[in-house]
């Protein structure tokens, strides 16, 4: 569903959007009421794309979006009324002050998840509702009357009338090409990572509350141009027009078109627009409507009508192999960038409640070397690999790579240091492609700023050629060879772990922790395993390998660390590790 | 002093048990009833106009609200379970629901406010504050049914095998529990609480269908400040809630008395996600 940004995003796609409204124009000139429905539409697409950007993307359900667009629309007006501000001006004051009440809005959600993110949006959406409601700079219950005309440069843009179309319609486009732009970059990536795997962000070393930040600032800002929009289409504002009953419309109009798709909002502003005029006609059914199409598309729904569009698009698509690659392949490299470099944890204890998950644990892992963890179920092994990579914090001990502290780190923080990770399951991007998902581990080192990905600059074009050149590269390097270009979820198995494990790779680490990579694999294929591991060591990479299948760890690593409930048991070479009693015992039972 | 303390513990009945409600719910399936507003005015309404009051009056109304209930769980849950639809969804797929009930409640009554007759007669005078019993009566039925639903829970199988549910509904029906009668169960429960909340709010104030939604915003104010997932501290939360609330219209400004509610809940999200009252967190599992 995310093709979009798996090839860079050919020049001639950004004439669509004008070509498009250009049409749109001519047909409706004629008639007064075609005219208005055009702007309407315009001005409600610029606040679809943006609920898009961050809801259909990002995955950040923010209940809190009408109520930016109502401050964008208050806002603009209100420093033209009160202060003589010029229009221009005005709306990108108020595009930049929507963005900065997002910051408002971000901040205290940053770490909260789904349902929670949208119970405090909710409170945010319902507070900006009382206030544009009870205080009298926004004129209170009547609202807000007397907005001056659109004006650029001395001329005036009369609501509903062609002219004001124009100015509408650069609007719309401009909102479709910074979200085509922004959806077809690193960004883009970022987007689809945190919707659907933030832990998969954390382990390129990207902080997923970047990434919010960034989703929240653009969205808000786009809402902010369509609250002016719509501000001075009409003249006359009052909060209702801001409230729930918006926002709900406007949720519909993301969800019937499909959201995360780039064509979605064109489908769903249509039927917004539908709905709207519907609503007007059947005044007293408008709660029925909108409570029953609410019901059959949370509740039923599937992708919308984009959705649907794909899914018959899979149905008809037979040879499943005939897509080409995006770019050329380019060499792939994953020396590790020191080869001097040790990992280490010192006297790490860790407690859950009552449970102590390791005790008193020391080991070290130095570049080129692999150091094989093994113990039985619950010895704390992924424990202990929690506490390297930042998403568990030690209750006492350290972790520190080459004597700087590691264990106070964000899991960001960590992966960008250079000790990265793959989990026990894969967490890849499922309908992402397999290249997509690899090209992701370059986001760290990406040299566009995120202004250079929203406005898609040419150094961020390079960027997205680069990363998905390499992670073709890289794959190759890991012997897969086939279905570089289907969505990462569809492949098999033993493919999705060497995805995840040339992902954690594309990030350059000193240090890789591979969680149970064997884990599910048949003979062969851990016997290929085997080999690319061993690559990494020649390359300089230090690894950190945890399997359960002790002869396939016995084989590859240097040394062998045995846990047991969260105590250290043994530590050595594999051949005289494995020969000592304690070890047999943890494993089969019996007397040590 | 008496006053403010009346007036939060009324408040609080209501909201507690909205957010009662909610709990219930959230922890056996992951989804916050957004509808849950709309049940209890609906039946707020349902019963100024139907009923004389009384204790006939009430079981009626708490009766039709757990059935309320329990068709919004049939019609905009249960499917989207089954197929994983994301609880999200599930979530604002019931507030659908309540904009349905919302337009019924609107044809069938009129769209304005309800207020119930006193419950019971008489007052009472502490220091030299003045109030109706009724306020007393209501505080009361509200605690009743809260630590009822606490005993069900605690002390019965039926309530066992909710628990279970909510723990790990797989590992529970390994066990033997019915997994679809525990959700109908808890979705009557969570219903009848909605009906006695409408009924409390119709008898203290009134209702309209235009409190719907600052109704299940208190309520789940309630029940994050106080912490989701346990029934008693999402009461603590309600007591909270009012608190504030009250506090601020009487000693600041009655304007912006629902503003104040989510300063609240923005400082609690942001400081402690888990709750007020809530224990450390256990770390999740990567």
């Amino acid at each position: 569903m995310s093709r979009a940004f798996e090839s860079p995003r050919p020049w001639w796609q950004s004439l669509i959007a004008p070509v498009v409204v250009l049409i749109v124009g001519a047909v409706v000139s004629r008639d007064d009421f075609w005219i208005y429905l055009a702007i309407t539409a315009a001005a409600a697409f610029i606040l679809t794309v943006s609920f898009n950007l961050i809801y259909g993307y990002a995955g950040i359900f923010s209940l809190a979006h009408v109520a930016v667009y109502g401050i964008g629309a208050y806002t603009a007006c209100l420093v033209q009324m009160n202060y003589g501000v010029p229009f221009l001006l005005a709306t990108l004051g108020s595009m930049a002050f929507c963005g900065v009440a997002s910051l408002v809005l971000w901040w205290p959600t940053r770490h909260l998840k789904d349902l929670f993110l949208a119970i405090a949006t909710l409170g945010f959406a319902v507070t900006v509702q009382e206030i544009l409601l009870k205080w009298s700079v926004t004129g209170g219950a009547e609202g807000l009357l007397g907005i001056p005309l659109a004006n650029i440069a001395g001329h005036d843009f009369v609501a509903n009338t062609m002219q004001y179309y124009w100015l509408a319609a650069v609007g719309a486009v401009l909102a479709f090409e910074i979200s085509a732009r922004v959806t077809s970059s690193g960004t883009g990536r970022k987007f689809i990572a945190l919707r659907d795997a933030p832990v998969a962000l954390s382990a390129v070393g990207v902080s997923p509350g970047r990434v919010r930040l960034v989703a929240f600032v653009i969205a808000g800002a786009l809402a902010g141009l369509a609250g002016t929009l719509f501000a001075h289409q009409n003249l006359f504002i009052a909060s209702e027009s801001f409230g729930l009953d918006r926002l709900i419309v406007l949720i519909l109009a993301v969800l019937i078109g499909g959201s995360g798709t780039q064509l979605g909002p064109v489908v769903g502003v249509i039927a917004l627009v539908f709905i709207d005029e519907a609503g007007v006609a059947s005044a007293g059914y408008n709660t029925l409507i909108l409570g029953g199409a609410i019901i059959l598309l949370l509740g039923y729904g599937q992708g919308g009508l984009m959705g649907l569009v794909e899914r018959l698009r899979g149905l008809l698509r037979r040879d499943t192999s005939a897509r080409p690659l995006p770019v050329p392949a380019r060499a792939a490299q994953f020396d590790a960038p020191r080869t001097d470099a040790t990992l280490r944890v010192a006297d790490v204890s860790v407690d859950f409640g009552g449970v102590r998950a390791l005790d008193d644990v020391t080991l070290e892992v130095r570049s080129g070397e692999v150091l094989g963890l093994i113990g039985p179920n619950g010895a704390g092994k992924t424990t202990l690999v929690n506490v390297v990579t930042g998403h568990v914090r030690p209750t006492a001990g350290q972790v520190s790579l080459d004597g700087a502290r590691l264990d106070r780190s964000r899991p960001h923080e960590v992966a960008q240091r250079g000790v990265v990770r793959t989990f026990q399951t894969p967490r890849l991007l499922p309908d992402v492609s397999v290249v997509g998902n690899v090209a992701l581990g370059f986001a760290g080192v990406a040299r566009a700023g995120d202004l250079g990905e929203i406005v898609d600059s040419r150094r961020a074009r390079e960027d997205t050629r680069d990363a998905l050149g390499r992670a073709v590269g890289l794959l190759e390097a890991l012997d897969v060879h086939t279905g570089l270009t289907e969505p990462a979820g569809s492949q098999p198995y033993a493919h999705q772990r060497l995805t995840e494990i040339a992902r954690a790779l594309a990030t350059r680490p000193a240090f890789v922790l591979l969680d149970e990579p064997g884990a599910g694999l048949s003979d062969h294929e851990r016997d290929n395993l085997a080999v690319i591991i061993g690559r990494l060591a020649e390359a300089g990479i230090g690894v950190l390998l945890i399997d359960h299948n002790v002869s396939f760890v016995a084989a590859v690593s240097d040394r062998i660390h045995v846990l047991d409930r969260g105590q250290t048991l043994a530590t050595g070479e594999p051949a005289e590790v494995l020969e000592r009693r304690e070890v047999v015992a943890a494993y089969f039972g019996g007397d040590a | 002093m008496t006053q403010f303390l009346v007036t939060t513990l009324c408040n609080a009945a209501v909201y507690a048990l909205i957010a009662v409600s909610l709990n219930v719910v959230y922890r056996s399936s992951g989804v916050l009833n957004f509808g849950a507003g709309h049940i209890t005015v609906v039946a707020g309404i349902f019963y100024v106009n139907q009923l004389d009051p009384g204790v006939i009056g009430i079981l009626v109304t708490v009766v039709a609200a757990a059935a309320t209930a329990l068709l919004g769980y049939v019609t905009s849950v249960a499917w989207g379970q089954r197929r994983g639809i994301h609880h999200v969804s599930l979530s604002l797929a019931l507030l659908g629901y309540g904009l349905v009930l919302d337009f019924a409640a609107g044809e069938i009554w009129a769209k304005e406010g309800f207020s119930a007759g006193p419950l019971i007669g008489g007052s009472v005078t502490i220091g030299d504050t003045t109030f109706s019993r009724e306020r007393i009566l209501v505080v009361a039925l509200a605690a009743i049914f809260i630590l009822g639903t606490l005993l069900f829970v605690d002390r019965t199988m039926a309530g066992n095998a909710i628990e279970a549910t909510a723990a790990d509904s797989e590992l529970a029906t390994l066990y033997g529990v019915r997994t679809d009668v525990v959700a109908v169960v808890t979705w009557l429960l969570a219903g009848a609480a909605l009906g006695l909340a409408g009924v409390l709010q119709a008898s203290i104030a009134a209702v309209s269908l235009t409190t719907a939604l600052p109704l299940v915003i208190f309520g789940i104010a309630a029940a994050v400040v106080g912490g989701l997932g346990s029934i008693s501290k999402a009461a603590a939360g309600a007591v909270a809630v009012a608190g504030v609330q009250t506090a601020f219209i009487q000693f600041v400004s009655p304007r912006y008395s629902v503003s104040m509610v989510f300063v609240l809940l923005f400082i609690v999200l942001a400081l402690r996600p888990a709750g007020l009252f809530a224990n450390a967190r256990v770390a999740e599992r990567v």
